[in-house]
């Protein structure tokens, strides 16, 4: 298992190269530079070309990337020219809020997804199922950014339940904290319980003809064990893997629902930075996006060992 | 077009039952003023001891890139940062400059010796008494690292001339010296020496001025929190624009950056924000008939067509003034802004309610919106089909909007014209480095306290290179008054207008929405706050 871990993690360090080049190449070879969005409309060629020969841009491309891989490696990923403060502190800043939201988000898919998912399993061919497929449906159908504003409008708009935007970090307490994530972790829980949902209602329905639910049924086990113990057990593999790709998309892929609800997270972040052509936040977030979906794809491999053994052993071959 | 919606700050309830035209009739001038004045009179009126909040919430439509006002232009950056850190002098509400930290000045007969008295018994936030020794650090780092400022007063130094006094010497005359110091846009704010002293390439890095609040934080991306400087001493005279008295009556003012617009207005709309910036022109009537919210709307710059008169098909003046001849202004302003209480269409270059620099110099050429016309024109010059680039971005819709609305103009004319469309970034990058690649551009600027600073008159933005126009505009600052000053901007208007390299399609309005109970807040070139109080 060790062998195989340390493997899975040699094996991204290329990976992490390859992004790193990638990365840098596309925001160079953008049209645009920071020196105009700094200096706004009004900004001469002169005055633009001078603030990029201080930012250092104007620095053969080659010898830019060698610099900044050689602080990336001392774990250095340059100054923001905007937020005037290294880009490891600002993505540190940025984090929490999205760690919180992509966690409260995840909770609220799994609680709505795994029973949804299993009735829907149980009675399939059901009009119970048929209802939840088309709830599934709506949820993968109905993009994130309008079932964020549609609970805007109704919560916080009309009845004034939630505020309508902003973080209140943990500092301010927990009612505080969830309060002003409870509708952007809806908006986002829903759309990735809509994508839960369908799969744990086919692994479970795969699941539930397998010999050991037949074996554990003639046994006279209880309904309620051979679907948990079971059934769910043999479905959790692929609905693992869904998990965690669920998590990364919600880690990285919260952008607009940011944007909407102002809160200051990774997807406000970067996309603040790209109108901003600050690269040095760019390239960094970029990167430790890439980081942190490698090493969610590492944990789910990795917690496949838990639920099934033969990942154990093929682990260690 | 109704004026009085321009001019007065009004709820929109109170507009709709003509409150607006009372506050416009009573002259009470700029936007804001008559919705707070009368606000603030009803509340003392009530003779009932009011309490209000300790706290003011402010959205703001953009994230400041700095908090330096020497090294930026941004105006998100001014109205937090005049809070904190005061100039010699600003400008009231009908733009003429009044001293802030100065007392009085005199001038020496040659116009390039300034002698400026300051006031004593100020202190900086930090406890250290204001002085020469400051003004001196402050100003001499905002003449070299302040483009503006070192444009507009190239070799001006200031020295010490005692330990509240000041001398600045100008290398010419510039009768528009004081309007420069009290311009909002290019902040010379006073800093303590020591603070001058330790700023390196990024700027100042403690925000210690001795205005009526104090810097507490700055949350990158999320908020800028002010708190009342307790000891703060207030200029003398009646509040009016950036200057007169500051009462400071709440104690903690905090700036939240809300970049995404519905979410702004709807954090308006529900009462989280007390005071919200650039309310978009759409949501406008979506305010009709609430009570709990003031709109104030004010022009707050002009949208202008500028033409490429060095390179590609407008290089040649008969063909730019065919295409100006085709341009209906109303129609883009339409296209751009959509109802016509949010625009005004005016020949004036700059700011129309600017007393000292509004004409209508070269109004025979502007708007002339005749397709007809123009084509006939045409027809009659050496355009042989080349195609017109428009160059516009979609990320500043009104500038967008406008340019698709000139493609269908110039087309109407018979020139073949196409929109050429960017991200902002990319925009900017064609627009000052690549003039080969673009024949017309729209762009929505703000207005400008002098002449020689707008940008219909800026070689270095559009690549003007008339030289009777430029001289002429150099003469405004040196003219031996303001009248003759006038006088020379006003033909260089007219010679913009003649040569056909501009057109400003309309003078749009910005809207800054408050809560009804909000009292005395003013809006100029942004809302001014440190007034602003709400009831609890």
């Amino acid at each position: 298992m060790l062998k195989y871990t340390l493997k899975r993690i040699g094996a991204m360090v290329p990976v992490m190269l390859i992004i790193s080049v990638v990365v840098f190449l596309i925001i160079y070879l953008t049209p645009g530079d920071p020196a105009s969005s700094m200096l706004g409309m009004e900004a001469s060629a002169d005055q633009i070309e001078r603030v990029n020969d201080s930012l250092g841009l104007n620095e053969p491309l080659p010898q830019r990337y060698v610099e900044w891989m050689g602080g990336v490696l001392t774990g250095d990923l340059g100054d923001s020219y905007f937020m005037r403060q290294p880009v490891t502190q600002a993505i540190a800043e940025h984090f929490g809020p999205t760690l919180s939201l992509a966690l409260l988000a995840q909770l609220i898919a799994l609680l709505i997804a795994l029973p949804c998912g299993v009735v829907a399993a149980l009675k399939h061919g059901s009009r119970t199922d048929a209802v939840l497929r088309v709830v599934a449906l709506l949820g993968v159908a109905i993009p994130g950014f309008l079932m964020a504003l549609m609970l805007m409008w109704l919560f916080a708009v009309t009845l004034r339940v939630f505020p309508v935007a902003g973080y209140a970090p943990l500092s301010k307490g927990w009612f505080s904290h969830l309060r002003y994530l409870a509708l952007p972790a809806i908006s986002l829980g829903c759309v990735q319980a809509a994508l839960l949902m369908r799969m744990t209602r086919s692994s479970v329905i795969e699941a539930m003809q397998l010999d050991c639910v037949k074996t554990a049924r003639a046994k006279g086990v209880s309904e309620v064990r051979v679907v948990l113990a079971h059934a769910l057990r043999n479905a959790a593999l692929p609905i693992l893997t869904s998990v965690g790709y669920s998590f990364g998309a919600l880690i990285t892929g919260t952008v607009v629902t940011e944007a909407i609800f102002n809160i200051s997270g990774l997807g406000q972040l970067v996309t603040s930075s790209i109108e901003r052509r600050d690269y040095p936040v760019i390239q960094g977030v970029l990167l430790v996006i890439a980081l942190l979906n490698s090493v969610i794809n590492l944990a789910v491999d990795l917690a496949y060992g838990a639920f099934d053994p033969r990942a154990r052993k093929w682990g260690d071959a | 077009m109704n004026n009085d919606l321009f001019k007065a700050g009004v709820s929109r309830r109170g507009f709709l039952t003509g409150s607006a035209a009372l506050c416009a009739m009573a002259g009470l001038g700029l936007a804001g003023r008559g919705g707070s004045g009368a606000e603030s009179g009803s509340a003392a009126a009530s003779g009932q001891d009011v309490e209000y909040r300790d706290e003011l919430q402010i959205a703001l439509p953009a994230s400041p890139d700095g908090l330096d006002p020497h090294t930026t232009s941004s105006l998100v950056t001014m109205d937090i940062i005049c809070n904190v850190v005061e100039p010699l002098f600003g400008l009231d509400s009908d733009y003429e400059p009044q001293p802030v930290l100065a007392k009085g000045y005199e001038v020496s007969d040659d116009g390039l010796t300034y002698t400026i008295k300051l006031r004593e018994g100020v202190t900086f936030h930090n406890g250290k008494e204001f002085g020469s020794e400051d003004v001196v650090a402050s100003m001499n780092r905002w003449l070299t690292v302040n483009d503006r400022a070192a444009s507009l007063l190239p070799g001006a130094t200031f020295a010490a001339s005692g330990d509240h006094e000041v001398t600045c010497t100008l290398t010419e005359p510039a009768i528009d010296f004081l309007i420069i110091l009290g311009n909002h846009s290019q902040y010379p704010g006073i800093f303590p020496s020591e603070v001058i002293e330790a700023a390196g390439d990024t700027g100042v890095t403690e925000y210690v001025g001795t205005g009526a609040y104090k810097f507490v934080e700055w949350k990158q991306d999320q908020y800028v929190h002010l708190t009342r400087y307790e000891d703060y001493v207030a200029a003398h005279g009646k509040a009016s624009g950036y200057t007169g008295k500051v009462s400071a009556p709440t104690k903690d003012i905090y700036y939240q950056f809300v970049t995404e617009a519905s979410t702004r207005v709807s954090g308006f709309e529900t009462g989280e924000y007390d005071i919200a910036g650039e309310i978009p022109t759409e949501n406008y009537y979506d305010f009709d008939g609430n009570d709990d919210v003031k709109l104030y709307t004010h022009n707050a710059g002009v949208l202008t067509a500028f033409l490429n008169m060095n390179e590609g098909v407008f290089a040649d003046e008969e063909i730019r003034k065919c295409a100006l001849m085709a341009i209906d202004c109303e129609a883009a302003a339409l296209a751009a802004y959509g109802e016509k209480e949010l625009f005004n269409i005016d020949p004036n270059l700059g700011n129309p309610e600017n007393t000292q620099w509004a004409t209508d110099a070269g109004k025979k050429y502007f708007n002339q919106a005749d397709a007809k016309a123009a084509k006939k024109a045409l027809a009659k010059t050496s355009y042989a089909g080349e195609t017109v680039k428009l160059l516009t971005t979609p990320d500043y819709k009104d500038m967008y909007n406008a340019t698709v609305a000139l493609q269908e103009q110039l087309e109407k004319a018979g020139f073949t014209a196409e929109v050429d469309s960017y991200e902002f970034a990319t925009f900017m990058d064609i627009r000052s480095g690549k003039p080969e690649q673009w024949d017309l551009f729209v762009a929505s600027t703000n207005y400008k306290p002098i002449p020689a600073q707008s940008l219909s008159v800026s070689k270095a933005f559009y690549g003007l290179s008339d030289e009777k126009a430029l001289k002429l505009v150099a003469e405004t600052r040196t003219a031996k008054d303001t009248d003759a000053a006038a006088k020379k901007w006003a033909e260089a208007q007219e010679r913009l207008y003649e040569i056909a390299v501009i057109e400003p399609l309309c003078h749009y309005a910005s809207i800054t929405g408050t809560q009804a109970d909000v009292e005395d807040v003013e809006v100029l070139d942004g809302a001014i706050i440190w007034n602003a109080k709400r009831p609890e």
